[in-house]
């Protein structure tokens, strides 16, 4: 079995199947995403797509409260489902014996959820989840920054929220507002075998696998669709002109972010600037670390990063000072400067050849790494079938990768990385 | 196309296994190299990838009272300049093969390690070996590594978590070595001079307690070659064993039964981490197979007592866990979470109360086979990578533990009975001992916790 095999079938009520059989150990993940994220909620009632995501392994017609979790863990499987802005995932590896445990479960919540959802689980779900939003974002130092670099990088020119604005865990009003029909209708529309993707790798015979697939899933009505939502292209998106702010928050080390938006993942500018984000910032040889933390010593930290987004794509410099002293504001001043000094360059020169070939091999390495995690190989062919709308795109990442030149970094930066298109948040030491 | 012979599915019961696949720990190889270096090696032949890993002795267990941080301090300065490479010239043959050298420091053992691509195995043991023998500490390295930890140190001031669990550890382990930060304070960072870190490290160059663990395509004899040159060589001269034994590990006990309870005040704090725990048994203890069937039906998995009981049934967190450490001496039972803050004593209580349940009579059948399933249908999905067979070999090493451990644990899992949990339970867990911390807003945290 070559190592990079698949195959991908549709059922009659659209959902689309992906098969990678991979016999390493007797295990087999399940995967599969719903086309649905938090860009598809409305101002003041965010946090409803992760709010729904909770309440999937509450039970559903024939599997109890918290049958979900029961089944899975009493065979040794590990279940887990995420919420992102353009996508909802659900998964689990179990023992690949187990297969057909894993595929009763998740039809059994595609079709059977909503007899057994009740104000009493809902409430209880909310309450965790304003835990959750708790203990990731306001109990958490520096939490408030990256909201409000996200509002201020997607406020589009006529006034309106991108919906890439406000975040995926929702604001606490916004919790605090939601109910359980909001839940219901957000099932309603959303949860339909035409939006999802299910995807299979491990250990497992495929026609069978997918025989059993269809016995599960095929009975599952289709529903209709909205249409995705209208939004600027790149080009229309982020501040004219810097947006930024100066927060304070419980902190000892001052800390800046930048962000920029270029086009979304699977474009070519991606790629650039995910390698552009490795030049920066991966390995102690990289320009900002080499500089501001092992050079300069003025940075505790710093990273760059780009999201994998599907409508456009935040790019961030996140850099942390490695003191207070004398003056907490103007060393996260002279830190954000130094970082955009050596944005310019790039928009100037672009990398050197050598830099591209080590970010190259960082980059190889840690894909190649990273395939031995079956739930990750899942992920990425479920991410591949739904924003690319082919799996074996999946394969090709590192080849698109390691085709950027500098060029195209140096070209990508001058267009996309300007002072005029950047937001900013600053956060100091509070009173 | 379905198959028109099918029967009509039936969703009301979950489907039938189907039969299994046995999976037992993979085959490797021990032995005592010349030098007196133990060597690890477990050929994983379909990664195209090899991890390579030197342990050496000289865990923060071993930091002198007055130096809490020594340890990690010299194992992190490892690879930041060696007698062939300054360190800018040592990260970039790293990263030139793609990967980054890495130095790590437990409680237990120190050490340094890489991921390569197996046609670099030669180059990267190289390094790694480099790395861990022949560190030269300039002094400006020195000073950088000791700002960065000075600042680290400062970070952990305004993180409720890192708060908690240093609270924690002092509070139950008092002046002895796990009641200091690993990372150490800020008096004692800088106190540590470039003698005691170099006198650590020659003390830890010790080849009989070194070991050498090698996981993944490892070929036929390249490996070997590297070994002879990069370890064999520079270690020939120091076949002794690691000699240095930490301070006392266990604390003082109250001679009375007592309950402790510390807050640890953030005004203003959003929700209130809490610790909940106290001393806990070895790693190599006896008792410890029982101990873990305990633990996870205790709050070691998702659909543990605790988490069913605060999260799923009161709301009153995203989550919690409890866990026994496994170091080498008696490191500390834990549970952790995160609360509102007008429910952490209401949490607490219901903590104490599942600790007590879990003591005073035994799990359910259903409850403990659960658990076994569990712990034994997961081993697999635990490994998985390189990294995990590489972290399974570094136990064994670390603590001693027999060659078999992970051959005869599935059974002895297996083996494990309701009595037993509970007998473990009575021997090990201590509800009326507890230590409470509590970080977040004093003025809404002490009423509620006074009476625990």
């Amino acid at each position: 079995m070559p190592q990079h095999h698949l195959e991908q079938h549709e059922l009659a009520n659209g959902l689309r199947v992906v098969l990678h059989e991979n016999r390493r150990l007797p295990l087999a993940s399940l995967n599969i995403w719903y086309h649905v994220g938090s860009r598809n909620e409305e101002t003041g009632r965010t946090g409803l797509a992760h709010l729904f995501e909770h309440m999937l392994f509450q039970g559903s017609a024939h599997v109890s409260e918290n049958g979900h979790f029961e089944h899975i863990q009493s065979v040794g499987g590990v279940a887990n489902g995420s919420t992102w802005y353009d996508r909802t995932n659900y998964y689990e590896t179990l023992p690949s014996n187990h297969l057909e445990l894993g595929l009763w479960l998740e039809s059994d919540r595609l079709g059977f959820l909503l007899e057994a959802l009740t104000q009493e689980k809902f409430e209880n779900q909310l309450s965790v989840v304003m835990n959750e939003r708790l203990q990731r974002v306001d109990n958490q130092p520096y939490g408030q920054a990256i909201e409000r670099l996200s509002e201020l990088l997607y406020r589009q020119r006529d006034g309106r929220s991108h919906p890439y604005a406000w975040p995926v865990i929702g604001y606490m009003e916004d919790l605090e507002a939601a109910t359980l029909d909001g839940v219901r209708e957000f099932f309603r529309t959303w949860y339909r075998p035409n939006n999802a993707v299910l995807t299979l790798a491990g250990e497992f015979d495929s026609p069978r696998a997918l025989d059993q697939i269809r016995r599960y899933f095929e009975d599952i009505p289709p529903g209709s669709l909205p249409q995705a939502p209208q939004v600027d292209g790149v080009a229309e998106i982020g501040p004219r002109g810097t947006a930024r702010e100066v927060l304070e928050d419980t902190i000892e080390l001052p800390r800046s972010y930048s962000a920029w938006c270029l086009d979304g993942y699977g474009s070519d500018d991606w790629y650039a600037g995910a390698m552009l984000a490795t030049i920066l910032s991966a390995g102690m040889m990289s320009r900002l670390h080499r500089d501001l933390v092992y050079e300069r010593q003025i940075a505790q930290s710093v990273s760059a990063l780009i999201l994998p987004t599907e409508l456009c794509a935040t790019f961030a410099v996140v850099a942390t000072c490695q003191s207070r002293e004398p003056d907490a504001l103007g060393n996260a001043e002279i830190l954000e400067q130094a970082v955009l000094e050596h944005i310019e360059a790039i928009r100037a020169k672009g990398p050197t050849e050598s830099e591209l070939e080590r970010a190259r091999r960082i980059l190889l390495l840690d894909y190649r790494d990273s395939e031995q995690d079956l739930a990750l190989c899942a992920d990425r062919l479920s991410a591949a079938a739904t924003f690319l709308d082919d799996p074996e795109l999946a394969w090709n990442e590192p080849d698109r990768l390691v085709q950027v030149d500098g060029e195209q970094i140096r070209y990508l930066a001058e267009r996309a990385l300007g002072q005029e298109r950047r937001a900013a948040v600053v956060v100091v030491p509070g009173p | 196309m379905k198959d028109a012979t099918a029967p009509a599915l039936d969703r009301s019961q979950p489907p039938a296994a189907a039969p299994s696949r046995p999976c037992a720990f993979p085959r490797f190889e021990h032995e005592r190299l010349e030098s007196g270096v133990s060597l690890w090696t477990l050929d994983v032949p379909d990664r195209n990838l090899v991890t390579v890993t030197l342990l050496v002795p000289g865990g923060s267990e071993l930091d002198p009272p007055h130096l809490a941080g020594l340890a990690s301090f010299t194992a992190g300065l490892r690879g930041k300049g060696t007698t062939h490479r300054t360190a800018l010239e040592f990260a970039a043959a790293a990263e030139d093969l793609g990967t980054a050298v890495s130095a790590s420091c437990s409680w237990d053992i120190a050490g340094v390690g890489a991921t390569m691509r197996s046609e670099d195995v030669t180059a990267g043991l190289e390094l790694v070996a480099e790395a861990a023998l022949e560190p030269v500490f300039e002094s400006e390295e020195i000073e950088r590594a000791r700002r960065r930890r000075l600042a680290e140190i400062e970070r952990r001031r305004s993180d409720p978590a890192s708060l908690a669990g240093a609270a924690f550890a002092r509070a139950v382990y008092d002046e002895t070595p796990y009641g200091n930060p690993t990372i150490g304070d800020r008096e004692s960072t800088q106190a540590i001079t470039r003698s005691d870190i170099a006198a650590f490290h020659d003390r830890a160059l010790a080849a009989r307690s070194c070991h050498l663990i090698a996981v993944g395509d490892l070929g036929p004899d390249r490996l070997r070659r590297a070994i002879e040159d990069r370890i064999e060589r520079p270690l020939k001269s120091h076949a002794r064993e690691f000699e240095d034994e930490p301070a006392r590990l266990e604390p003082n006990q109250p001679e009375k039964p007592t309950r402790q309870v510390v807050i640890l005040d953030r005004p203003g704090a959003a929700q209130t981490e809490l610790r909940i725990g106290h001393v806990g048994v070895p790693r190599r203890h006896p008792d410890r197979i029982p101990i873990q069937v305990a633990n996870s039906i205790l709050g070691g998995k998702f659909m543990s007592r605790l988490n069913l009981n605060l999260r799923e049934r009161h709301g009153y967190t995203y989550g919690v866990s409890s866990r026994f450490s496994s170091r080498r001496g008696p490191g500390p039972f834990v549970v952790g979470t995160a609360v509102a803050n007008e429910v952490a004593g209401a949490a607490c209580r219901e903590i104490v109360a599942e600790l007590e349940r879990l003591c005073s009579e035994p799990p359910s059948e259903a409850e403990l086979d659960d658990a076994r399933n569990y712990l034994v249908g997961v081993f697999p999905y635990t490994m998985q990578t390189i990294q995990n067979l590489s972290s399974r070999l570094k136990a064994l090493a670390t603590f001693d533990l027999d060659h078999d451990e992970y051959e005869r644990w599935p059974e002895r899992i297996r083996a494990t009975t309701r009595e037993e949990v509970r007998e473990v339970c009575r021997r090990h867990l201590f509800p009326d001992r507890l230590t409470i911390t509590a970080v977040g807003p004093a003025s809404e945290l002490e009423s509620q916790l006074e009476d625990l």
